[in-house]
């Protein structure tokens, strides 16, 4: 993909249109959107980082931000393309809740190997924490992000071996309505 | 790498110190945090309504700068919009809206998006257009369905825009949803309202900064064409297609508020055709301004409020709730009071199948249209005066308030005076404006007056206030009800007409945008290429058939009263010059006023109230002065600017000769007038005042009021009417207003005083007063028993608006002025204002004299420390109150803080205290001033100490202003700072607020200010 293309060519368009449920005149839209907030049409971690610090002043967002570039980064070469910011996009927004989770999951199994332990999903979970700082009243046994994940677990890991599978996480999910609700933020918006 | 500044923030906006002011504050002093303005704007929507009204000039402005700063378009600039619908929520009573807050924003958007006009490309205008735009729409709702569906998804939500960051993070909380959902509420939140921000690509929108905006060549204003159709600018292109389509068939369209919509679109088309489908006149000064008329293409003009037409008014009905004619809620930006364009709809349109909630939307937009168009009326007034002869000026102002009578009681409510809050959103209704107790006042160039309006401060609707109006003349009312009611009819057929008329004319416009829309859909042609477009067509229709302006000299004839009047004024002018006889003119006559119904009707009314017939024909003559200079400015610009037009070598020919019949025409109107005068005057010497000034049948109780007419008068025609008005005692004259209202009667009647103003940018002296309001503030909290009092100003344009008057109160040098004039002072001697003390209070050791002394000192005392902190000059005894408690009031905020009257360069004084000051308090040994000095000394520590409140407000006004008084840049905050000494300890700061009083001791500089203003100005 050029880097400063003002338009996606016809190949490109095709590719995508396969590849997400956006139609062309909705890429294209993105496009421009996406050149215009990165003229150089990616976007590095330090990049990333940044924009997260704008939206979340009053604590600290950069561990979660790096977690967070790692999944937009499909391809691994650090930084995020166009092609990656728009697929993300139509799974958040219009896919159904079984790519949605199959995507989120990959936030919390860091290493990659198809489960989370419960050491990925303290990392994950303090790193949210740490970026909303005390903006959000908890309840008192989801306070700190030990508590939140001894509770995660003890509520989905139904073979108490100390993972999550990929089932775990998707039968847990669908059991707890905040967490639905908070998976269909872009339903409808975009 | 925890942000450990930050986290002390949120702590504070979580203590119990954060209030508004810091809110206010830290949105200005964050621009760029996305997170912490979300923050902020939504603790701010706690805050009770008139904390946030206290701040709305810096939001105004913060809302500007802040998004200045930043770039690429990564902030937030919603505050404003937020706080307007925070205002929009609490009127879900549809007829007690909450205006407070709504209409001084818009204005002050106005204000500032014309102070950006002159640089169209910057980021600022545009964010501001973009800004106005949206509180626009709140506060008129005018979103089509159709619109409203595109903007906020099938489930009523809005949707966001093509914004990659936002949706960046937004992806990345919808990622922390296992982790921790309840976290991720209120930043998803964050994320999707950010999201929402228009982009510049986009077809709907190219008010962000950027490339391809920039890219396009900014559209020249064409002087020529002044009284130039707006086109409207179509939001959606799409949409109006698909508007279109609505229109044809109403009833087909499912949607819960098919009349609302589809009307909606409906005015902004019938919008097209505003300035030549009337006789009315804009403003002179509207049309030379290349700028104004430069920014209408680039701003959406869909809603434009015009003060009421003529007929309107003698209809009653400017200000009414007209379910059938809120058509073209224009809003003028180009601030000048704009041509009166009074389309209506006949029923069927507007009633058909609208649902509660429609109406309920309808009669909110309504009431705002109606509100505008009262404040636009009072401001027209004050134009149209600049070009009455000076002696006429009074009884053209009257005669013009008398009209506007007809239109009371309606619902509508004077700003910021009204006392509606949240909590009891019931705003008061203004009944009438008592017309002989409003007074022209003297200025340079320009035609403030002052008024009193007369409200109730009840949830009555203005058909119960008319029931239990006092009938003090049964028979007329009775007559005048039946009259208005015939009237409304008309006015539908009226519109029928008129509406056909415009459409046809505008067709070829229609087609334009939407050509332009299809193209823009596609590539990245942005909005201003459609404006452009469809003005070129517009101008070109308008060189086709030039606008009329129909005036008709033998209107003015003065008819012997209850003679039938032509009510149809007709010479047109047109663009060359040549005046044309009605009988020759190709037009046919604008509207109905020829309607023999009508005519019929109106001469009904004149053989039952003569006063009618005058105020008419005096606004007549005043309309056809305003439209006739009007003319010649725009001839004038054309002449000048330009050249390749079809008809330019033709008008250039003919300017000369057209000039001087204009200057006939002139001087015949004001010959006119100043007989029509003359018989007023002497009819209201035969029969009393209601013959002279009355209307509406509810003035005129009769001899008493004759003497005090008589009275004004007399000193209204000296050189100072002002002083004449003032000196009345507040109380005195509002029981003598209330025993001859209609409404006086009523419980909760109660009158306002307010100055209207014409040509003056009042933010300043806004700035001024809400400075003057925090010291206060910071006295009463400290506990400083010192007296202060400041005016509520609305701001409703960069150059006009409305201001409190200080009740009780009369100027020193009116003092001194009367003083001389009924020869008080010994001969030869100056009479000093411990004379005047002396003379209303008693001897300086009765308790009278005390008491009024104290007054004088305390409020000496605070006065002194504003006016040494803020620099206010221009100190003479004309801008100096004097109440009558014996309190000092200044007056006037012109030059303060970094700007001083002229290259004069005197007023070098700390503050004013000239000898006489000193003599009121018993000289410079007494216990008095002693007393004074002590309490000096405590405001000053008191302002010091909280010296932040001060200049924080001064910063965030001062950014990128245009204020005079900020003129020599950013230095006006540290000045502040610099004046309080705050690098002196306690001790050393009361040494030298000691200095401060004693170098401003009969300081030889004010002595020579007073002295040069003597001679200069006359000012005693």
């Amino acid at each position: 993909m050029g880097k400063s293309q003002s338009k996606l060519t016809p190949e490109e368009l095709k590719t995508l249109q396969h590849e997400t449920k956006f139609d062309k005149k909705e890429l294209q839209q993105w496009y421009k959107g996406f050149v215009k907030d990165c003229p150089s049409g990616e976007l590095d971690k330090t990049e990333f980082q940044k924009i997260y610090k704008q939206f979340f002043p009053f604590g600290d967002p950069s561990t979660f931000a790096d977690y967070v570039f790692n999944v937009f980064d499909a391809n691994k070469n650090g930084k995020i393309e166009f092609k990656e910011f728009i697929v993300a996009l139509s799974v958040t927004s219009r896919g159904d809740l079984e790519d949605k989770l199959k995507w989120a999951f990959q936030l919390y199994d860091i290493d990659n190997d198809n489960s989370i332990t419960y050491d990925e999903m303290l990392s994950i979970v303090d790193a949210i924490y740490k970026m909303v700082g005390t903006m959000v009243k908890l309840p008192a046994d989801e306070d700190t992000p030990d508590k939140r994940v001894t509770k995660i677990f003890s509520l989905m890991d139904k073979d108490k071996d100390g993972k999550l599978t990929f089932e775990e996480f998707k039968e847990g999910s669908m059991k707890d309505p905040t967490i639905v609700q908070a998976l269909s933020l872009y339903d409808g918006l975009v | 790498m925890m942000n450990s500044g930050n986290a002390m923030l949120l702590r504070l906006f979580k203590s119990e110190y954060f209030n508004a002011w810091i809110a206010v504050s830290y949105l200005f002093k964050y621009p760029d945090a996305v997170g912490i303005q979300h923050y902020l704007c939504n603790e701010l929507k706690k805050f009770p309504m008139d904390e946030i009204e206290f701040f709305l000039p810096q939001l105004s402005s913060v809302d500007q700068s802040a998004i200045r700063i930043s770039r690429a378009g990564k902030l937030h600039s919603g505050s404003m919009p937020d706080i307007v619908a925070y205002g929009n929520s609490c009127k879900k009573q549809p007829l007690s809206p909450q205006s407070i807050c709504d209409l001084p924003t818009l204005w002050y958007l106005q204000a500032y998006t014309s102070d950006f006009a002159a640089s169209p490309n910057t980021p600022s205008f545009k964010l501001c257009k973009r800004v106005f735009n949206k509180c626009q729409a709140i506060v008129f709702a005018t979103e089509t369905p159709e619109e409203y569906e595109d903007i906020y998804g099938k489930n009523g939500v809005p949707k966001v825009k093509e914004n990659a960051i936002s949706a960046m993070v937004g992806m990345g909380v919808f990622l922390a949803a296992f982790g921790q959902p309840l976290m991720t509420k209120s930043p998803g939140q964050i994320a999707i309202a950010q999201g929402r921000r228009p982009r510049a690509f986009s077809v709907t929108d190219n008010t962000e900064d950027g490339g391809a905006a920039d890219g396009q060549p900014h559209q020249q204003p064409q002087p020529q064409q002044h009284p130039q159709p707006q086109q409207p600018q179509p939001q959606q292109p799409e949409h109006q297609q698909s508007a279109n389509l609505n229109r044809a068939s109403p009833q087909e369209s499912g949607r819960s508020t098919p009349a609302g919509g589809g009307l909606a679109r409906r005015d902004s088309e019938v919008a097209i055709s505003p300035r030549s489908a009337t006789g009315e006149p804009g403003s002179p000064h509207a049309t030379v301004s290349g700028i104004n008329v430069a920014m209408a293409h680039n701003i959406h003009r869909n809603h434009v409020v015009t003060s009421p037409s003529l007929e309107d008014l003698r209809g009653g009905q400017a200000f009414k709730l007209k379910r059938d004619r809120f058509a073209n809620p224009r809003y003028s930006n180009d601030t000048a009071p704009s041509s009166p364009v009074s389309l209506k709809f006949s029923d069927h349109e507007s009633l058909d199948g609208r649902s509660s909630v429609a109406s309920m939307e309808l009669a909110r937009r309504s009431y705002f249209h109606s509100e505008m168009q009262f404040l636009l009326a009072l401001v027209d007034i004050a134009t149209r005066l600049v070009i009455v002869p000076k002696p006429a000026r009074l009884s053209a102002l009257r005669a013009e308030l008398t009209l506007l009578n007809h239109n009371l009681p309606a619902e509508i409510c004077v700003p910021l005076w009204c006392k509606a809050t949240v909590e009891h959103p019931s705003h008061h209704r203004v009944v009438r404006i008592p017309p002989q107790d409003a007074v022209v006042l003297n200025s340079a160039d320009r035609v403030p007056y002052l008024l009193q309006v007369e409200v109730l401060e009840t949830d009555m609707s203005v058909e119960e206030i008319r029931a239990q109006r006092r009938d003090l003349e049964p028979e007329e009312d009775t007559l005048h009800t039946h009259e208005t009611r015939t009237h409304e009819v008309l006015m539908g057929e009226d519109g029928t007409i008129q509406l056909e008329n415009v459409v046809s004319t505008s067709g070829g416009n229609d087609d334009t945008d939407k050509d332009a829309a299809e193209a823009s859909s596609s590539t990245s042609v942005t909005q201003s290429d459609a404006a452009s477009i469809s003005s070129e067509n517009g101008k070109s229709s308008t060189e086709v058939a030039p606008a009329p302006l129909t005036i008709s000299l033998a209107d003015l004839a003065i008819s012997p009263p209850g003679s039938p009047v032509p009510s149809s004024p007709v010479i047109s002018i047109d663009t060359s010059g040549r005046i044309r006889s009605p009988a020759l003119s190709g037009r046919p006559v604008t509207q109905s006023r020829s309607n023999e119904a009508y005519q019929q009707t109106v001469m009904k009314r004149r053989a039952s109230n003569s006063a009618d017939d005058f105020a008419e024909k005096m606004r007549t003559a005043a309309v056809m002065l305003a439209q006739l200079s009007q003319q010649q400015a725009a001839q004038q610009a054309g002449a000048g600017a330009n050249n390749g037009s079809r008809s330019s070598a033709q008008s250039r020919s003919s300017i000369k000769a057209k000039a001087n019949s204009v200057e006939d025409i002139r001087a015949k109107i004001i010959k006119e007038m100043m007989a029509l005068e003359e018989q007023r005057m002497q009819r209201m010497k035969l029969e009393g005042v209601s013959s002279g000034v009355g209307g509406g049948g509810g003035e005129g109780a009769g001899s008493e009021m004759l003497e005090d007419e008589r009275k004004v008068m007399a000193n209204v025609a000296t050189d100072d009417p002002s002083a004449a008005v003032f000196a009345e005692d507040w109380d005195a004259k509002m029981n003598r207003i209330r025993a001859t209202s209609p409404y006086g009667h009523l419980p909760s009647w109660q009158l306002l005083s307010v100055i209207v103003k014409q040509g003056a940018d009042l933010r300043q002296e806004q700035l001024a007063c809400q400075l003057i309001r925090e010291m206060g503030w910071i006295w009463e909290r400290a506990e400083i028993d010192v007296w202060i009092t400041y005016m509520r100003i609305l701001v409703t344009s960069d150059n006009s608006g409305l201001i409190e008057t200080v009740r009780n109160t009369i100027s020193i040098h009116s003092i001194k002025k009367d003083a001389y004039a009924r020869r008080l002072n010994q001969v030869g001697v100056v009479f000093t204002l411990y004379d005047y003390f002396q003379q209303k209070f008693g001897d300086p050791a009765s308790e009278k004299y005390i008491k009024a002394q104290d007054n004088f000192m305390r409020s000496l005392a605070a006065y002194s420390v504003i006016t040494y902190v803020l620099q206010i000059r221009d100190r003479h005894n004309g801008n100096i109150l004097l109440d009558t408690e014996g309190h000092i009031i200044h007056i006037d905020f012109g030059f303060m803080l970094s700007n001083s009257p002229g290259s004069v360069g005197f007023e070098l004084a700390p503050f004013k205290l000239p000898q006489e000051y000193i003599d009121v308090l018993g000289g410079v040994s007494s216990e008095k001033f002693a007393e004074f000095k002590q309490l000096l000394k405590k405001a000053f520590m008191a302002v010091r100490k909280h010296t932040e409140n001060i200049v924080l407000l001064i910063d965030m006004m001062s950014k990128d202003s245009k204020l005079p008084c900020f003129q020599y840049g950013d230095g006006a905050a540290q000045a502040v700072r610099d004046r309080l000494a705050l690098n002196l300890t306690e001790v050393q700061a009361e040494e030298f607020v000691e200095k401060l009083i004693m170098s401003s001791c009969c300081n030889v500089f004010t002595r020579l200010y007073d002295t040069f203003q003597y001679y200069s100005n006359g000012i005693l």
